[in-house]
Order: C-alpha cells, then structure tokens, then sequence
C-alpha cells in the first residue's frame, strides 16, 4: 500500500473521523483507492433529501488535497446539476459546474488556483486530514443558505464502482 | 470459590482541557466518574483534572456515580476539565460581550448565544458563524471551549461571519 493510501486509511480510522460518524456527520461508505465515497448529511429542509454523496479523488494524500465532486450512485457518475444542492437562486456556488469536474471551492486541488492569494483557511494543507473536505462540504449542506433540492432516491444508492469491492452484507 | 466474570469494556472518547485532540478509554458497568477520571486524565498527560462533563452541560457529573448510566444514547465526546467555569468573551465589529460558560460547552453553543438577543442580536444560524482566536484559523464548531482556552480560565474569541468564494 503506498504512502498516500496508508495515510488516508489512518485518518479514516481515526477519532476524529470517528467521531463525526458518530455525530451523524458523515459516513464511510466504500474506498477504492485513490476514490472514496462518503454519505454528507444534510440540514432537513422540506422535501429535501437526508444528504449527498460525495466521491473524493485522493492521490498524494495529505501532501495533495482531494478533488471530488457528489455523485449520483445509481448512475455511478457526477451528480448532475439539477439534483445538486440549491440556494435561494440555483444551485450553491461551491457545487456549481465550472471548467473542472470538481468542487468551485478553495479546498479542491483543481479549484483551488482559481483564487491564489484568497481564502487561505478554507484551502487544504498538508497538516489537514479528511475531515477538514468533511467538515467543509458538511457546512455548506446544514448552511442557511441551502434550501434543499431534487434529489432522487436512486442518486443516494451504492454506485456499481465501489459495490464489486463493498458487497452489501446478509440481513 | 467463584470469581466474577469481568464487566465488558467500552471505550469512551473525551476531550481535555488545553487540547484540542480527542482520546478514548475503556470503561466498564462498574467504573465510578471518579475512577474513569483519574484513568483517562493519565492516558492523556494531563493534570489538575477535577472534572467529568457531558458535552454542553453546565456542571460535572458527582463523582461517585457509576460513569455508563449517564453515557446518552446521542454520542458526544465528554470534557476532563479542571476546576470552575471559563470567562468568555466575544468581539464582533468592535463590540464584545461577556459570559461565563462550563469548559464542556461547544463552540457551535457560544456561537449561538453570542448571535442571540442577550449578545449581539444578529441576523442568520449558528452555522453562518465561526470563532477565532487572534489571527489564527476558525475553529471547528464541535470543540468544546475547554480543548480551545489552553488550560485558561479566560479566552476571547473574534466572531466572523463563515465566507461564500465567489467566481
């Protein structure tokens, strides 16, 4: 296992991991280096669905900071914008479309250059762990500013990427 | 003779005063506040640990209590903290504001006392705010005020408004 993957099986397994699982934060639901797929809650608003998920890309972790995108797992691709979380007008800045397929945030590695001398303590360093991506995606989806959206039920089911190495359990 | 079978062992993760990293240690049905206490403090390397708190309680658990009964069914970290209350003080826009608060309390609760009507009266959730300390980043809203006031009885926090990036 190389390095970036050892550290990021670490983290995951670390209390502060841990513990926003068990806040009800976030959880794990498969990793199929360098991608990871993670379950955001969501703040609950009417009609709008429990929370997203998240894949993450994480080569050179922590040196590197993840890209990621949410996902539709059904469709096992990018969650399309039209399911993505809304504000008062569209969609939420940091998950709106743009020239890479990532998140419009300072803490993504293929958006982060869009703003060079700005937002230093939303950028990632490589004193960060994972859930400081968690942390940042998990507030923008309990913010005020996010008013739901139209999610359908099959965007939050196992995508067929992560199923082949995570088979679901017996009951 | 019989011996009794051990009581089985759950791990319990806290926080302690003057550190913002989180630890866990075992305890079982019949380990007292007290005991847990004076176990964890040590796992730890801290001193002067007086105190067992739930998160966001105003006062510590009577240490003579058997710990697993109070243990909720919502998790949260518990606090070892030293003794008394810690002096708050929030600035916001050239104003501040005073209060005293238990070390257990997070900071997502000081946030929303201090965006309330008895502090600054401000328009938005607690989840459109952040504290800092001086010039440093903002602090994760699930810390409780005793990891982040370094051992202190005092701490003044600035209050900010969390940033939207925009294109």
């Amino acid at each position: 296992m190389d390095i970036d993957e050892q550290a990021l099986q670490r983290d995951l397994a670390g209390l502060p991991f841990s513990i926003g699982e068990r806040r009800g934060k976030w959880a794990l639901l498969g990793c199929r280096f360098p991608y990871v797929l993670f379950f955001i809650a969501a703040a609950p608003r009417n009609g709008g669905p429990p929370g997203f998920l998240l894949r993450s890309e994480c080569t050179g972790y922590r040196a590197a900071a993840p890209t990621s995108q949410l996902w539709h797992g059904g469709a096992d691709q990018a969650l399309p914008q039209a399911n993505r979380p809304k504000k008062a007008a569209g969609v939420i800045t940091a998950f709106q479309d743009w020239a890479s397929p990532c998140l419009y945030h300072p803490i993504d590695r293929l958006a982060r250059p869009h703003w060079p001398n700005q937002y230093a303590d939303m950028a990632w360093s490589p004193d960060k762990e994972i859930t400081f991506l968690l942390e940042t995606v998990y507030g923008l989806v309990q913010s005020a500013e996010y008013v739901g959206a139209d999610l359908p039920e099959a965007a939050l089911a196992m995508p067929a990427s992560f199923m082949a190495v995570h088979p679901p359990r017996a009951a | 003779m019989t011996t009794q079978p051990e009581s089985p062992a759950t791990d319990v993760i806290f926080a302690v005063d003057g550190l913002t990293e989180f630890f866990k240690h075992p305890t079982t049905s019949d380990m007292t506040v007290g005991a847990f206490a004076k176990e964890a403090a040590s796992v730890a390397g801290a001193e002067d640990i007086t105190d067992v708190f739930l998160e966001d309680a105003e006062d510590p658990l009577p240490p003579a209590d058997l710990l697993t009964p109070h243990l909720a069914s919502r998790f949260a970290p518990l606090q070892l903290a030293k003794r008394g209350k810690i002096e708050v003080t929030v600035e916001y826009q050239g104003q501040s504001r005073h209060r005293p608060f238990s070390p257990s309390v997070t900071l997502l609760t000081v946030i929303a006392w201090a965006i309330s009507p008895a502090a600054f009266n401000l328009e938005g959730t607690s989840s459109d705010f952040q504290l800092k300390i001086d010039s440093g980043d903002p602090l994760s809203s699930d810390l409780h005020l005793g990891q982040v006031a370094k051992g202190a009885r005092a701490v003044t926090f600035s209050l900010v408004f969390k940033q939207k990036p925009q294109g």
